[in-house]
């Protein structure tokens, strides 16, 4: 039984005077000392999900389950067992510090929020934490703005780790930040969750991170999960064509790649959330997309022994 | 802290300074009541040493009007910009937070009294309560309250779609932890840019309505000071000019303060 | 035909006392037409103010010395009527944000209409026809109807394909393209990428790529110049940067940059890093040599030259040699 679940979740948010539907029957499921990365483009409903699984929005139809408890209970607080246990680290680090506080006070608060710091030790405590996320303890007494990005994503780190968490959900956590910079906050991140158990939920839609670090892919689109499985399956063998174009939409670094006519190429562009094609939602950029597509709406459903796909074709 | 100071804001904090010891020091640079007579009529300024800036038609102590109205003039206005102030903070933060039809109701009745000009709406008040001095406050603070409350809430909603406020929820902090201690210190943070602009008008407003007699009789204001010599404003134009000049001055003092206020938080939410 | 000599860039300190920050160190360009160079580097190597430079986009305070010619004539410092011309006539931009650059009350159409008619003197029909070709040419499908949107109602992909299309309004000789992609979904980053290629063949311009990523560098570009505390520490073909780089930075950045050359080893294998911060530029030692796994006492003693290495130049005493 994993240890974070979300079944079948549904989510639509009123925008502009329209629907958008952000998650359409999306189920997930993270155990201790798992990275799970979770791909997509802009609109396919990773964020929405990040959001649920961290306990910050709720589902409007489904279940979200943290161990046998509930994650959003209807009109109700997460009782904050379940709230400290799963913790969420953001894109853009700086946003993620009230800029009036020192960056060790930030570390502190969840700490003594959940009385876990007794009299006097809050600043030992604190420079531990800092320590353990490589961050030099000097650093306590600054604000945010005086920081680093990977400095301060490292304290973002700490301030999530101080709740020991069992799950920690990773919002774009490299995105913002300098690419000689990110290996050190990857290297973190694997660390913390094979030294510590921790289960990793790692949202992305840099692909080459995620393949770096992943043990499960969950690929989504327009509000669905179109493809899952192992790290190297996924990667290797892509079952479903958007999979499939996405891995191939990555410049490889070679300089063949450009000239690689056998690249998949798609047409177009995510379709707005606000009009979701009918059948297959993939199926208007999709270079293989049948008769049957346009009409029946395909499932997700086990294609070999370590992936599924959504899609009538992949077999 | 100083150096960061425009010239301006160094002036302006200075005369402000200057205001505020006379205001507190006018009992002893101006003793007894400056509405009592205690000289010949019409005296020009700088004739004699016991009136240096001369006396009104009814022989009172302009000096001593001058320094008593300051502290009126600060009172009032320093009073009412904080009521105004403080009701613009309670009525923005209800809205921002509780959304909803509460903020549509607020938000309606804040436009409301933002049609109404300012003056206007505080000659009616005291018209109606009658010219007292804390009437003359509860007018220009009710009349003055609405832009503040527009500052707070337009904060509010977008400091509390921030992440670190996200972050905090996380973090296990109550509804009303997140309200005071994240959102309303940021929230409130640019009000300080409105003090200065809020006190100038109230200053503005409490001498015009002592020009239109709208003030506590028993109490001596720059404005009503005004009123007074304009009577004589061929023969004696000092008795309009100097308390005119005082409020100008003390206008113009706080708006260059608040100004200076309001870079420097520019400045400070700018790193 | 673009010829950059020993270009040096500083920027005024906060006050006359401060010295100011040295951002790009003395550099060399060389661009000709139907070429791409891609300029890369992470934050505060220089290439952004590069990048500002060339554009004549530079605040007043920035000094700059060195020489920037185009075709021979100097555009580095022009005043305010000269540097427009040549910024809009000779030079087009295309930015990270392509919403940015574009006018939102102006539909597209309007606002190539206007860039064709200020630098080619065409009429109203004239200019609309232009447009609606230029459109075309940058993949826009149903272009004479996509002309009478306006900016919000397109994606971003189309967005960044109308403000390829503004840039080329003018028939430069030179584009500058800053992150064009970065901001782009990775299907959509492929589409631009393609279309980026394409136009620097068909339409004979030359392309000045600047980027943080490699991936995406070498993806377009014919050469590709590694910046590094202001300064090109390794100019390189795209190939055998990413196959055998000479400095050990561009070697980091591969690493770091390149995930499917180098493949992880096992399950929550250590990614390699690369330690510290970036420099400030200026230094009397090779700027990389406090996070280098190479540095020797040399290093950190003076600037290394620029030494011939494989199909280009590295700027490294030990260029070519690898950590064991």
């Amino acid at each position: 039984m994993s240890v974070l679940a979300i079944e079948d979740a549904h989510r639509q948010f009123a925008s502009g005077g329209g629907i958008v539907t952000a998650l359409d029957g999306v189920s997930l499921a993270l155990d201790r000392g798992e990275i799970v990365g979770l791909v997509g483009e802009s609109g396919c409903g990773k964020s929405t999900l990040a959001r649920i699984a961290a306990g910050l929005d709720r589902p409007d139809d489904g279940k979200a389950t943290f161990g046998s408890r509930p994650m959003a209970p209807a009109g109700r607080q997460i009782d904050a067992d379940t709230r400290r246990r799963v913790q969420l680290v953001f894109q853009d680090p700086l946003a993620s510090f009230n800029p009036r506080r020192t960056v060790g006070r930030s570390i502190a608060l969840p700490l003594r929020l959940n009385r876990m710091l007794s009299g006097g030790q809050e600043r030992s405590v604190v420079a531990e934490l800092m320590d353990q996320v490589g961050l030099d303890p000097a650093l306590m007494d600054r604000k945010p703005h005086q920081l680093s990005g990977g400095q301060l994503q490292r304290a973002a780190i700490a301030r999530a780790l101080g709740l020991n968490p069992d799950v920690l959900i990773c919002d774009e956590p490299v995105a913002s930040l300098d690419v000689s910079v990110r290996a050190q906050i990857l290297n973190l991140l694997l660390a913390l969750c094979r030294d510590r158990n921790i289960g990793i939920l790692f949202v992305s839609h840099d692909l080459g991170v995620v393949r770096r670090i992943a043990d499960r892919v969950v690929v989504m689109y327009l509000g669905r999960v179109v493809e899952q499985g192992s790290n190297e399956a996924v990667w290797s063998a892509p079952r479903h064509p958007y999979t499939r174009a996405l891995a191939a939409s990555v410049p490889t670094g070679a300089a063949s790649w450009r000239l690689d006519q056998g690249r998949v190429r798609l047409a177009g562009e995510p379709p707005s959330p606000f009009d979701v094609p009918t059948g297959c939602r993939f199926h208007p950029r999709c270079p293989i997309a049948i008769d049957r597509c346009r009409q029946d709406d395909p499932v997700l459903r086990p294609i070999s022994q370590d992936i599924d796909a959504a899609c009538h074709l992949a077999e | 802290m100083m150096r960061h100071w425009s010239i301006g804001g160094v002036i302006g904090a200075a005369v402000l300074a200057v205001l505020v010891l006379v205001a507190i020091a006018a009992p002893w640079l101006a003793p007894g009541d400056p509405l009592d007579i205690v000289g010949r009529p019409l005296l020009p300024p700088f004739t004699d040493p016991r009136f240096p800036l001369g006396t009104d038609q009814l022989g009172r102590n302009v000096f001593a009007g001058l320094v008593h109205g300051t502290r009126v003039s600060l009172l009032v206005g320093l009073a009412a910009a904080a009521a105004a102030i403080g009701v613009g903070i309670l009525v923005g933060t209800v809205a921002g937070f509780l959304g909803g039809w509460t903020d549509e109701g607020l938000m309606r009745v804040t436009e409301a009294f933002q049609t109404i000009p300012t003056f206007l709406l505080a000659l009616a008040m005291v018209s109606a309560l009658g010219a007292s001095t804390v009437n003359v406050v509860l007018a220009i603070a009710i009349s003055s309250w609405p832009a503040t409350a527009r500052l707070v809430r337009a904060e509010i909603l977008s400091l509390k779609s921030r992440d670190y406020v996200d972050a905090a929820r996380l973090a296990g902090m109550s509804r009303l932890g997140i309200a005071f201690r994240e959102v309303l210190p940021g929230a409130v943070q640019p009000v300080l840019a409105l003090i200065g602009i809020t006190v100038g008008v109230a200053i503005l407003v409490e001498s015009s309505l002592a020009f239109l007699g709208l003030s506590d009789p028993n109490q001596v204001s720059w404005g009503g000071m005004v009123a007074n010599g304009r009577a004589v404003l061929r023969t004696a134009p000092y008795l309009v000019a100097i308390p005119g000049a005082a409020v100008a001055v003390a206008v113009l003092s706080v708006s260059l303060v608040g100004d200076a206020m309001g870079r420097r938080l520019l400045v400070s939410r700018e790193r | 035909m673009l010829k950059v000599r020993d270009l040096a860039i500083r920027f005024a300190g906060r006050s006359a006392s401060e010295a100011g920050t040295l951002a790009v160190d003395g550099i060399d360009l060389d661009l000709d037409r139907a070429q791409v160079l891609a300029l890369i580097g992470e934050s505060g190597s220089g290439k952004s103010a590069t990048m500002l430079a060339l554009a004549g986009l530079l605040p007043k305070s920035a000094k700059t010395t060195g020489s920037v010619l185009l075709d021979d004539r100097s555009i580095l410092h022009l005043d305010e009527r000269e540097k427009s011309t040549v910024r809009g006539r000779r030079i087009g931009m295309i930015f990270q944000d392509p919403g940015g650059s574009l006018n939102p009350v102006l539909t597209v159409g309007d606002q190539i209409d206007e860039v064709v008619r200020t630098h080619r003197r065409l009429d109203r029909r004239a200019a609309r026809a232009e447009t609606v070709s230029l459109l075309s040419r940058v993949g826009i499908g149903d272009p004479a109807a996509r002309a009478r949107a306006y900016p919000h109602q397109l994606s971003g992909g189309l967005k960044q394909r109308v403000a390829i299309a503004a840039a080329l309004a003018a028939q430069p000789t030179v584009i500058l393209a800053d992150e064009p992609t970065t901001a782009l979904d990775a299907t959509v980053q492929a589409q631009i990428l393609d279309l980026l290629v394409n136009l620097v063949q068909v339409e004979h311009v030359a392309l000045l790529l600047v980027t943080h990523d490699l991936a995406v560098a070498a993806a377009v570009a014919d050469r590709i110049a590694v910046m590094y505390a202001g300064k090109i520490v390794e100019r390189r073909g795209p190939e055998q940067l990413v196959t055998d780089p000479g400095h050990p930075y561009s070697r980091a950045l591969g690493q770091a940059a390149l995930p499917f050359v180098a493949a992880g080893d096992g399950r929550h294998a250590a990614l390699p890093e690369l330690p510290g911060r970036m420099a400030e530029a200026g230094g009397t030692a090779c700027a990389f040599a406090p996070r280098c796994p190479l540095a020797i006492d040399r290093c950190r003693a003076q600037v290394p030259p620029v030494v011939p290495f494989g199909d280009g130049e590295a700027a490294c005493f030990r260029a070519g040699e690898t950590a064991q």
